[in-house]
């Protein structure tokens, strides 16, 4: 052991959240192998969120499923620690629109209450995944809506799009595209179905988020280990 | 010496986990009556801002001493005194980023600083980080941290708009200073922010005061690099303590002393 000045009191005595949503596409094109290996990367998720103390304690998670019949399912805003993995199910169709109203809503829901209760935050982290082109209405008015709330600093949104379909290249881009449309940034291309690998940079994400000067991007981790490098 | 100083600075564990540096850094000096001392953390989102932490740290306190020399025993300090000194900073920052072909931001760091003889001063602030005064006649001084609306984001020295975020605060007595990186905050200060922690600061505080500086500054070295930390903070963490003659043990050693990443 170092050497320790001895009897000294080492505790945490700060109050500080990070709000991440993670808004999870469960439209039936998702059936399958990409919904079950999407279970396990959020099962994985729990585990190393509890393993790190800072993070555990820090993290607040909110999960917004969607699918079905142009439904929205959302959890309650949960500590890392107490987070537990839903076991999501894949039917219907893609109300990626409702979807992400519903997480903006509730992120500007909980900086109230943190802001209410004293409690200082880091910019939320909102992480949409989804597999194909939004069917709902009136998605591209909540895509730009999504647009200038991260251009207002109000949250940092990473689109991810999940290739399951076998509809072809132009197809695949334009519902790449389509989703790329929710943020000032382009959608990232999930390899394969490495889920295991996004989360791992999910988690490492959560834990690097670092100080920047105020209104900058927020700079988060490489996500080499899990993405389809650009081509072009 | 009426000044006792301990300072050290401990890697984050998400620093050394990822292999970024320690990004933050100090530096102090002794000039007659005066202390002059310096805490800055480099931030994590810029390319070197370990080497922009060390530069404004070095050019600001060398800034200061070198004014508190030519004054004597004169009145020198003013808050008029700290956009000169920070101006100087940024200049020597813009130089080596020219000379490194590296944009400003890259060198971006927060800045807490104190000037203090036994009878006042100042703290002066750009950023995150604090400091916290004990005082001999009243309540406790702080220097608080200025964020945005989020946690992690903050005002730097290498800012375009770091003028109107120069923060200075006139303190008119001293018994103890205690600067820091947002690091260390957690556990040195308490939860109100209003003080320092007790339960941390007394038993550092009554072991210090019992060393020499050298034999101080490697316990606060090993106490922030306490595995403890590592459950509250991956950032770095740096603290500087300044005891103030009322307080005095044995006596002193070196005038001056920085630390920079390494």
């Amino acid at each position: 052991m170092a050497n320790v000045i001895p009897d000294v009191s080492l505790i945490d005595n700060s109050d500080e959240r990070l709000p991440i949503v993670l808004v999870l596409d469960c439209s039936g094109s998702m059936d399958g192998k990409p919904i079950n290996q999407l279970n396990q990367g959020l099962k994985d998720f729990e585990a190393s969120l509890r393993d790190d103390p800072a993070v555990a304690t820090r993290g607040r998670i909110l999960t917004v499923a969607f699918g079905g019949d142009d439904e929205v399912s959302v959890s309650e805003w949960q500590d890392a620690m107490d987070w537990t993995a839903p076991a999501l199910e894949a039917n219907g169709r893609t109300p990626t629109g409702a979807a992400i109203k519903a997480a903006l809503e509730l992120i500007e829901t909980q900086k109230s209450e943190l802001r209410a209760a004293g409690i200082s935050y880091k910019r939320p982290l909102l992480i949409l995944m989804s597999d194909g082109a939004p069917t709902d209405n009136h998605w591209e008015a909540v895509a730009d809506a999504c647009r200038e709330a991260e251009n207002a600093k109000k949250v940092s949104v990473y689109p991810i799009f999940i290739p399951t379909s076998d509809e072809g290249a132009t197809a695949i881009d334009e519902a790449q595209a389509n989703l790329g449309r929710f943020s000032n940034k382009q959608a990232l291309r999930l390899h394969g179905m490495n889920f295991k690998e996004l989360f791992v940079w999910l988690s490492q994400s959560v834990r690097a988020v670092s100080k920047s000067a105020t209104g900058e991007a927020v700079q988060l981790p490489s996500p080499a280990g899990w993405m389809v490098a650009e081509t072009s | 010496m009426p000044w006792r100083v301990y300072a050290a600075s401990a890697i984050g564990k998400q620093h050394v986990d990822v292999g970024l540096p320690c990004q933050d850094a100090f530096a102090f000096d002794r000039v007659g009556e005066w202390l002059i001392a310096v805490v800055a953390d480099g931030a994590g989102s810029a390319a070197h801002s370990e080497r922009g932490s060390a530069l404004c740290a070095q050019s600001v306190v060398s800034n200061l001493a070198g004014r508190a020399t030519e004054a004597g025993s004169g009145d020198w300090c003013s808050a008029e005194v700290f956009s000169d000194v920070v101006q100087t900073a940024r200049a020597a920052l813009q130089a080596e980023a020219d000379a490194s072909g590296w944009p400003l931001q890259d060198l971006a760091c927060t800045l807490v600083g104190a000037v203090l003889s036994s009878s006042g001063g100042w703290l002066f602030h750009i950023g995150d980080g604090m400091a916290a005064i004990r005082t001999l006649d009243g309540a406790p001084v702080v220097s608080l941290p200025e964020n945005g609306e989020f946690a992690n984001e903050t005002w730097f020295v290498t800012g375009e708009d770091w003028l109107p975020h120069l923060r200075c605060t006139p303190v008119r007595t001293v018994s103890c200073l205690a600067m820091m990186s947002d690091g260390a905050m957690p556990f040195v200060m308490n939860k109100a922010r209003t003080d320092l922690f007790s339960p941390f600061f007394d038993p550092v505080s009554r072991y210090l005061l019992g060393v020499d500086e050298a034999t101080g500054n490697e316990a606060l070295a090993g106490t922030l690099d306490d595995p403890r930390t590592w459950n509250i903070t991956g950032d770095d963490k740096t603290l500087l303590l300044a005891f103030s003659d009322s307080e005095q043990g044995p006596s002193s050693v070196a005038d001056s002393g920085t630390s920079s990443a390494n």
